[in-house]
Parts: structure tokens; sequence; C-alpha cells
């Protein structure tokens, strides 16, 4: 058994003349949750899709669990679980018809954690999936993944339509399974509350390109938000790590990557006369990050623009 | 008791809020010297967070000398007060005033106003 639970190198996948996935290198070690982020778009799904094996690399490789992701043998996919973005079912199927289906192909599969977690979601065994809401088949789902108790388990966006106490379920549940030992979670989400709550490290991906892979704390305190003063309306700064900008008056608002930068020292090299540092939260950090990169209209320029467009009584 | 409440996804880091509460409820006296802290695990799932933010927490607040490790019996609240130079502590106090001066300029608050609320909460949790 290696360290590392899967390995990247030089992964490239292209449909037609799009590059989904580009030259990506990564080691996802045993035992981490990593959490994959990115826009609409940028890749994820194609990622894991190549990690399961169910898309063939363009170029590059990706190992699974020592062995490449294509491998069809039944003990070693017995070893992985996967949890899909749509959570496609067969509508036929009931509730208990779907554990009895993942028993087929996951020796270790746990009918006692199959049953609580369905029993906490509020969903009778002999409900049948195609009549289930979106976040109730959500929730089946889950609960037939998890209950495989695979050794990795790859989640594609599982936050998606399941309410919050389903959710901090789904949550209860990645920290359970990597507590086991030798297990490992990747999970691609939007929902950067959650990503914060479990994930060990982070993967960014924008546009196929992977553009950060390190702890979220690394993440956190590289990307920051400065406003600095001007004496006059600032122009468009030259900045170097300059993610995103907007400037109102004699202030300008920036995000950039600068992990060890002083403040004042930024504000002296673009001439501004003082400088505070904002705290971000960490959805504002992933959309600059991932977002284009223009100015965006400044609250003072679109109010005025209401006002202008607006009468108001009183 | 220890009661925490989490933002994740907020500008601060999750094992620096955890860490923050825990120093706060040891300096405002609601844990108490000697007292041994929750198990990692503990606080790992009754907040739902990995583990390691917990340990990242709890060793912080080693560092700073607030609570001490024990083999086998988790965490002890130190007796002592923490080790920091005037500078430093000067340095946080200002880092944590600076959101109530930012706040000040935008609600349009005037300094007998925050230093009021503030002598008000000091009296609150009985703090000299």
């Amino acid at each position: 058994m290696t360290d590392a639970a899967i390995t990247c190198s030089g992964l490239t996948r292209c449909f037609g003349n799009r590059m989904a996935v580009d030259r990506i290198d990564l080691v996802v070690p045993t035992g981490a949750i990593l959490g994959l982020l990115g826009r609409n778009g940028a890749g994820k799904t194609t990622l894991l899709r190549l990690m399961l094996g169910l898309l063939r690399p363009t170029n590059g490789r990706v190992d699974v669990l020592g062995l490449p992701a294509e491998t069809t043998d039944a003990t070693h996919r017995g070893r992985i679980g996967f949890l899909a973005e749509d959570h496609p079912v067969h509508t036929w199927m009931t509730v208990g018809g779907l554990a009895h289906h993942h028993r087929a192909f996951f020796p270790r599969f746990d009918q006692a954690v199959f049953d609580s977690l369905i029993n906490r979601a509020g969903l009778a065994p002999r409900a049948r999936l195609g009549r289930l809401s979106r976040g109730q088949r959500a929730s089946a789902c889950l609960a037939a993944t998890i209950a495989g108790d695979p050794d990795l388990l790859i989640l594609d966006d599982p936050g998606l339509g399941l309410d919050t106490a389903a959710r901090r379920d789904l949550l209860d549940a990645i920290l359970e399974t990597v507590r086991r030992p030798g297990r490992t979670v990747i999970l691609s989400s939007h929902h950067m509350a959650d990503i914060d709550r479990v994930a060990d490290r982070i993967a960014v991906l924008d546009g196929g390109i992977l553009r950060a892979n390190c702890t979220l704390d690394r993440f956190r305190s590289a990307i920051r938000r400065f406003v600095f003063h001007f004496d006059a309306p600032p122009r468009e700064p030259t900045l170097p790590g300059l993610l995103t900008w907007t400037s109102d008056g004699n202030d300008l608002d920036v995000m950039v990557v600068a992990p060890d930068v002083q403040p004042d020292i930024l504000a002296q090299s673009i001439g501004a006369r003082s400088v505070r540092e904002v705290p971000a939260s960490l959805e504002d950090i992933c959309t600059a990050y991932t977002g284009p990169r223009r100015p965006r209209p400044t609250l003072a320029s679109t109010l005025a623009k209401i006002r202008s467009t607006v009468v108001t009584g009183g | 008791m220890l009661t925490l409440s989490l933002t994740p996804g907020s500008a601060q880091a999750l094992y620096a809020q955890i860490a923050d509460q825990v120093a706060y409820a040891i300096r405002s006296g609601h844990v108490t010297a000697g007292e041994v802290l929750p198990s990692v695990r503990s606080v790992a799932e009754q907040l739902a967070v990995n583990p390691n933010t917990v340990v990242k927490a709890y060793a912080h607040l080693e560092v700073v000398g607030l609570i001490r490790g024990l083999p086998g019996r988790g965490f002890v609240v130190e007796a002592s007060r923490p080790v920091l130079s005037k500078a430093e502590l000067n340095r946080r106090l200002d880092e944590a005033i600076s959101p109530v001066v930012s706040a000040a300029a935008r609600y349009g608050w005037i300094r007998q106003d925050i230093m009021d609320a503030l002598s008000h909460r000091f009296d609150q949790e009985g703090l000299p």
C-alpha cells in the first residue's frame, strides 16, 4: 500500500479541441479529505470521472489506490465509493433495494449504517426511488455509498439539494469515514462552509488547470483584500498577483495574491497614501481567485445609478 | 462548561475561531485552571469539523501557554497567565479593536458610544 490514494501525472482530457482537464499533477495522500473547488465547467466532474476510470485520459495518467484508474477488477472497484452529482437511480428500485444492489458490489457493506442513515433522513425502505424528492434521493444514495465502507470516497457536489439537517448528516458521515484508518475522501462542492468544516486540503480548478493545491489555511492567508487610499482617484493598478479591483472616489479596493507582503510596503509600491486590510470570507476569496479579472461595479456607482433611476419619497 | 459556536467559511480560519473562544472562556473564568478540556474528538463531533482543525486550535493554545497537553489525559487549562511581550499584547489589542473602529466609521458611532458599550460588557463579564 502506498502513501498516496490518488496520483495524477500530466493528466489531460480533451473534448474536441477543448481542454477539460489540462496537464494536472496532483497527489492525494491516504487519509486526507480533499476539497475540490472551482466554478461550473472548471473541470471538476471530468477530473473525478477520470479518477473513477469512467473517462480515459487523452494524455497522462491517474493511479487510484495503487492501480491505474481504468482497472475493472471487482475487488478493486469495491474499494471505491462514488456519489454522482445528479444522483442517478433506477426509478423502479426501492430504498431497501438500493442497499441490496450496493451490497453486491461492496463486500464490506454495512446494513446497520445504511438503516441508520435512512432512518435519520426519514426514508422508508419500501419507498420507490423514483418517487423521492431530489434531496431524499441524494440522502438515499449517500447512505448506500457510505454504508459500502469504501477506502476511497468520491463525492461530486453531494450537498446539492440537501436540507440543513441532511447536510449536517453528510458532513458527519464524511468525518466518520476518515476516522477509520486508511480512508480517503474527495469532495467537490460549491459550499465553502462545508469545505471549511471538513477539508484538510483543497485543490482549485479553473478552466481545467489546477491553480491551487494547498491547505485551506494557506489559501485563506495567501489571498487578501486591501483598501488603498490615494490623494486622487486611482487608475487601474499594476500589482503583482492582482485578482480583482474596484475604485470608489479616492479609494481602491483590491483582492490580491500576496501571502507574505506587508500592507504598507504594498501601498508604497503603488503610491497610495494609506492602506487597510479588510477580512475576506472564503467565498469572496474563491470568487476573486476563480472569477474574471476585471473591475466590478462599485456599490457607490450602483447606488448612484439606482438613485438616478428610482424616485424615492419621504 | 465550554460552549463553542463557529461560522465556517468566514474570514477567520475555523481553528482560530475555536482557539479564540477557548481562550476567551479561560480568560473570563468560564473554564478554570486545572480543568480538562473536552477531547479533540468530542469537540470535532460536536461542531462537525475536521479533528485536525481542533488539534490545530489546541496546539495554538498550548504555544501561547493557555493550556497544556497531558499524555493520555488530553489538555488542561494552565494556571499561569500567558507570557507575551508588551509589544505583542499591544499588537493584539490593536488587531482586536480595528473592526470596531471601521464599524464606527460606517455606522457613525462616536467615541463615547463605544466606551459605554465596552464598560457595560466588562461589567457583565465581571472583568476588572
